[in-house]
């Protein structure tokens, strides 16, 4: 043993490598080992040592310079690859720019061994090394394997460095737009010593001011600069890559898709009064019409309209709310309200009363605001109550179904956001406008008798489904013991109802002080969030991953889910099947899941980027797509294989 | 932010002085070797090419060594096209030469320019956002910018340096014989190479 390690040594002096020296320069091509084992790929590095002061050239050099050359041939048994571009730095000469290495640079690249036999090559290498003035130099390496050594300088640290600089793809969170021509390059790692490097000389003006502000590097091109703009970027995080980003596509886009989003938000609005949650309030509010037209149409038409402000001012305070937290820098996305646990016990518990409301038929005491009157009853000021509280009924059916219209609202300016909003708001309330309009159409609806308390009867139960289904989202969302509180809650709210239909002299002050235990139970009772074993599981999105899997090119499919989304769960039922999942497999496509039940700012800002502040969202990405595909919000198993099959 | 944005759109109008192909040249008077004053306008009517250049630069050097910029010089003066050979190296900076050094130059290196002007402060230099030494302009009759950039096309590192130049394509000759034969310029802008202007 002893012996043999003499005999190593005694080969690795004989391979020393010997660095060749210029003028301002010494060249020598330096690796991590010099034994090599077996054949494969071995990473390399040029290595630079210039005179101190002095520099050489990025690809790009700027506005004077040029990049090293490197001839080679690759003998037989070797593949010599071409070497990569750590990232620049600046070197100002003004009013000229170039970009480059000053005293050290080190430029990767690879050998690729066929098979450990003897083998020897030459390189040659090209290069400009500046300082205030520039020299052309030359140099001539050799690269030599023998006895399974390799001549080179053993620096594996210094090598890993440079290759560290190397530029990747660009996160998925970096955005790039433009305004005519001036381009912006968003991306949390972008901070004001960020610099862009662009790769074409026909870019822009290589010593143009490049302004940071607000997490975005501003910068102008060339007037007449027409092509995608493709460089690297320098953050805090080290090179990213900029490709394809074409100048002036985004704003267009946003245009039009703004007309759509209105329409559609007026659509959606309008088709939100039939959702199981909502249509049982919404009902009973056009049977107190019917009841109403008995009297003159002019009553009609001031309840009407009572309802229909009702429904605008809770739906703009909705939207005042989530633009200002969004301006208070919270990422949030519709759903939001359905990730606070607090809010869906809430919910749950009001939905249940009303259910239980519409089953009995229960005349709570003339002594306070008469839970079933404010939906029942008529009057004004009960229509704009029934008007608010259908809103805040409905919100838990909006986030599952709206999620991606209104999640387009929020990414907008507040302008636009409070447009969509208010169409929303509009649509949902359009045939109590229509009514308090033309009070005549009134009586195109069946006449009140008997047959409306059975139906009322009927929309208890469909409440009693909404409520076990937000119980269920609160079952993803907590602990066992934080869900005992709310059944509880459920529990007590029932026996309070029937301390007032037994007509309990004392109901109103039991409920109050039922009340406040609870509610001081529940400020007390943190809502322990379930624990959700998030790294652990190799499906688990994170950025991380995804932004692994791009640098390693390989493919993957993200599914951004909450269990309080509906269309998520019909997708995840229908879509993907064995048959898919064996395809992904096939394919080795990672699949990965996104789940958003609880709150994640990290998945929030994700769906963010894709201009969406809502799910179901599905992404798709290969080698071949220059940007991850976001999918339709509806799949199918024929969408899906079609898509994976396609690209 | 707006008034960032501004700014940057104004700056970036400030730094995009460089001239433009199809437009007058920036017109300019500097003093020549001899003391002499002149000025572009003193050309009306004759093609004329502007070679930026810094003796000590090993670009240009290869060009004179190898007799390459004087065969051009001489092909180009003969033919009543004028010359103009532009420093724009500060003083005490690389290429920096005083009006006797400049003749003796021109001598030496048996040089064919028509005027060897001094642009010690650079004024003219950034006018045409010269970048590089050599950095060529051709300019015509009518004072209008025809060819800007290299002088031929051997940019690459070391390719100058390897080449036989007679071999190269030289972007300036071949506007100069467009223009002559009444064609559109082929190349009209290239990327230049060389040192960098030292101003």
């Amino acid at each position: 043993m002893r012996y043999l390690g003499l005999f190593l040594i005694f080969y690795v002096v004989c391979a020393e490598a010997k660095s060749v020296k210029t003028d301002h320069a010494e060249i020598i091509i330096i690796g991590e080992k010099n034994i090599i084992n077996e054949p494969g790929t071995i990473e390399l590095g040029y290595k630079f040592t210039l005179t101190p002061g002095w520099h050489t050239y990025w690809v790009n050099p700027g506005d004077s310079g040029g990049p090293p050359i490197f001839e080679f041939n690759s003998p037989k048994g070797w593949a010599i690859k071409d070497n990569v571009w750590p990232g620049p730095q600046k070197i100002e000469y003004p009013p000229l720019m170039t970009f480059g290495y000053v005293d050290e640079v080190v430029f990767p690249f690879q050998l690729e061994l066929k098979n450990l036999n003897d083998q020897e090559t030459e390189i040659t290498t090209k290069f400009l090394v500046c300082d205030d003035i520039c020299v052309p130099e030359e140099a001539t390496l050799l690269l030599k394997l023998k006895n399974q050594i390799l001549n080179i300088e053993e620096k594996p640290k210094l090598l890993k460095k440079w290759q560290n600089q190397v530029p990747i793809r660009a996160p998925p969170d970096t955005v790039v737009s433009s305004n005519g021509s001036l381009f912006k390059i968003e991306s949390n790692l972008i901070s004001n010593q960020s610099q862009f490097f662009p790769y074409d000389e026909n870019t822009m003006d290589f010593s143009s001011t490049q302004i940071f502000e607000n997490g975005g590097l501003s910068f102008q091109v060339f007037e007449d600069f027409n092509g995608s703009l493709e460089g690297v970027i320098a953050t805090e995080n080290g090179f990213y890559e900029i490709k394809g980003a074409s100048p002036s596509l985004t704003n267009t886009e946003t245009e039009i898709t703004l007309l759509i989003a209105v329409l559609f938000a007026l659509i959606g609005g309008l088709i939100l009064n039939l959702m199981p949650c909502v249509l049982p309030v919404i009902a009973l509010k056009a049977l107190s019409l019917v009841k109403s037209s008995a009297d003159s149409n002019s009553s009609v038409s001031l309840n009407a309209g009572a309802y229909v402000i009702g429904v605008i001012a809770t739906f703009m305070a909705i939207a005042l709310t989530l633009v200002s937290l969004k301006n208070a820098g919270e990422l949030i996305g519709w759903g939001y309200q359905l990730q606070s646990p607090v809010v869906v016990a809430l919910l749950s518990i009001l939905i249940f009363v009303i259910g239980i409301v519409l089953i009995t038929d229960i005349n709570i005491g003339s002594g306070m605001g008469k839970l079933e009157q404010y939906i029942n009853g008529t009057g004004p000021l009960n229509s704009f109550l029934t008007g608010a509280l259908s809103v805040v009924v409905a919100s838990p059916c909006t986030a599952p179904f709206m999620g991606a219209a209104l999640g387009f609202a929020l990414i907008q300016p507040d302008l636009y956001s409070y447009l969509i909003f208010l169409s929303l708001a509009i649509g949902f309330a359009l045939p109590y406008f229509l009514i308090a309009l033309f009070p005549s159409l009134i009586s195109l609806l069946p006449k009140p008798g008997k047959w409306m308390e059975t139906l009322k009867q009927l929309f208890g139960f469909m409440m009693f489904g909404a409520a076990i289904w937000l119980l269920w989202v609160l079952a993803n969302q907590v602990d066992a013991n934080s869900l005992l509180l709310v059944l509880v809650g459920w529990f007590l709210a029932s026996f309070v109802l029937w301390l007032f239909i037994i007509k309990f002299r004392y109901a109103l002050l039991s409920t109050l002080v039922v009340s406040f235990i609870w509610f001081y139970q529940l400020g007390n009772w943190e809502f322990q969030a379930k624990n959700i074993v998030q790294d652990e599981s190799s499906t688990n999105w994170s950025l991380e991953k995804e932004t692994l899997l791009q640098r390693n090119g390989e493919p993957y499919f993200i599914n951004f889910t909450a269990a309080w989304c509906i269309t998520c769960k019909v997708n995840e039922g229908v879509a993907f099947t064995d048959k898919v999942f064996n395809e992904f497999e096939r394919k080795n496509i990672t699949y990965l899941k996104a789940d958003w039940t609880n709150r994640n700012p990290e998945i929030a800002a994700q769906i963010e980027k894709y201009n969406r502040s809502g799910i179901p969202l599905y992404i798709f990405w290969n080698e071949k797509l220059d940007e991850p595909m976001v999918l339709n919000e509806i799949l199918t198993e024929g969408y899906l294989m079609e898509v994976i099959n396609e690209n | 932010m707006k008034i960032k944005i501004l700014s940057l759109l104004m700056l970036s109008l400030l730094a995009s002085t460089s001239v433009k192909h199809g437009e007058n040249a920036p017109s300019f008077s500097l003093l020549n070797q001899d003391n002499e004053t002149v000025s572009l306008e003193d050309f009306k009517g004759k093609k004329i090419v502007l070679e930026w250049t810094n003796h000590d630069c090993p670009f240009v050097k290869r060009h004179y060594d190898t007799q390459n910029m004087q065969s051009i010089q001489k092909d180009m003066t003969e033919n009543e096209i004028v010359w103009l050979s532009v420093i724009s190296s500060a003083k005490g900076k690389q290429g920096y030469v005083t009006k006797d050094q400049a003749k003796k130059l021109t001598s030496d290196r048996n040089a064919h320019p028509t005027h060897v002007l001094l642009d010690t402060d650079g004024k003219v230099g950034r006018m045409f956002s010269a970048k590089t030494t050599p950095h060529m302009f051709v300019i015509d009759e009518l004072g209008k910018v025809r060819y800007q950039g290299a002088i031929d096309n051997l940019g690459n590192t070391g390719a100058l340096f390897s080449t036989d130049l007679s071999k190269a394509k030289n972007y300036v000759k071949n506007a100069i014989s467009e223009l002559v034969s009444g064609k559109e310029v082929k190349d009209k802008k290239t990327r230049p190479y060389g040192c960098s202007v030292k101003y």
